[in-house]
């Protein structure tokens, strides 16, 4: 990873929950529930701008590199429709031991710019072998 | 306050993990490409972290409901392969997460919105 991506805003912007991205969402997981349990993670953070961008934002190597951590906070489930404007920053690249780690933060905030939902992901990366 | 209880999802599917790659825009090789998982040391392709939490999520949800939840903040442990089916066990703070071998796939700390106020 790049140490040196610390602080870097990899995305922001405005996303509308596009019902229909809710449906694939409630498909995929597959349950009598899953509708409502999509209202909650209609988002993975880390990859709002898409997963290319988070790679090369953060120089990450796919092949050893593991979500190890994932916090989700709410203030409300999405509501279908709605247009939130969402951020994605690198909060924190380190080195412990061996591996590296990297700590993202995204915000969802509504038209009024009240927080709907943050995300804290972690990632590892595996030293080469 | 409800009380959770044991749950165990159905089997996770490649159909499955290859829809949430669509829902949520990640192709991350490592989900959908045996050849690529394989270079890495596994033996198949590997469920999406967020869709393994989403699926433990999921089986909270169903118990208490979604507005009941104010945070879910997960520690991953092993990779999910297709065919795991997870089970939540209730822990002292939130849940214990297993797959059919007893392996600890993830712990979670919940917190409810009620706890808040």
């Amino acid at each position: 990873m790049d140490l040196g991506s610390k602080g870097e805003l990899v995305y922001e912007g405005d996303l509308r929950v596009e019902p229909l991205k809710l449906a694939e969402l409630e498909a995929a997981i597959g349950t009598p529930t899953s509708g409502a349990t999509a209202s909650l993670v209609a988002w993975f953070g880390a990859t709002i701008g898409g997963d290319e961008r988070l790679v090369e934002a953060l120089g990450m190597d796919l092949r050893r590199a593991l979500l190890s951590g994932h916090r989700y906070e709410w203030q409300r489930p999405f509501r279908a429709g709605e247009t939130v404007h969402a951020s994605l920053k690198i909060a924190d690249v380190y080195e412990k031991g061996t591996n590296q780690f990297a700590v993202l933060i995204a915000e969802f905030r509504d038209s009024a710019d009240e927080l709907i939902q943050s995300q804290h992901t972690t990632f590892i990366e595996r030293t080469a072998t | 306050m409800t009380q959770l209880t044991t749950a165990t999802s159905e089997p996770i599917s490649r159909v499955q993990i290859a829809r949430y790659a669509g829902a949520v825009g990640d192709f991350n090789p490592i989900h959908l490409d045996d050849a690529f998982a394989a270079k890495a040391g596994l033996p198949s392709v590997i469920a999406h972290g967020p869709l393994t939490l989403a699926l433990i999520l999921d089986l909270i949800v169903a118990q208490i409901g979604a507005e009941a939840l104010s945070s879910f903040d997960a520690r991953l442990r092993a990779p999910v392969f297709p065919g795991d089916q997870l089970t939540v066990v209730p822990s002292e703070d939130g849940v214990e997460v297993r797959n059919a071998s007893d392996v600890v796939v993830a712990t979670v700390t919940l917190s409810r919105r009620s706890e808040n106020g």
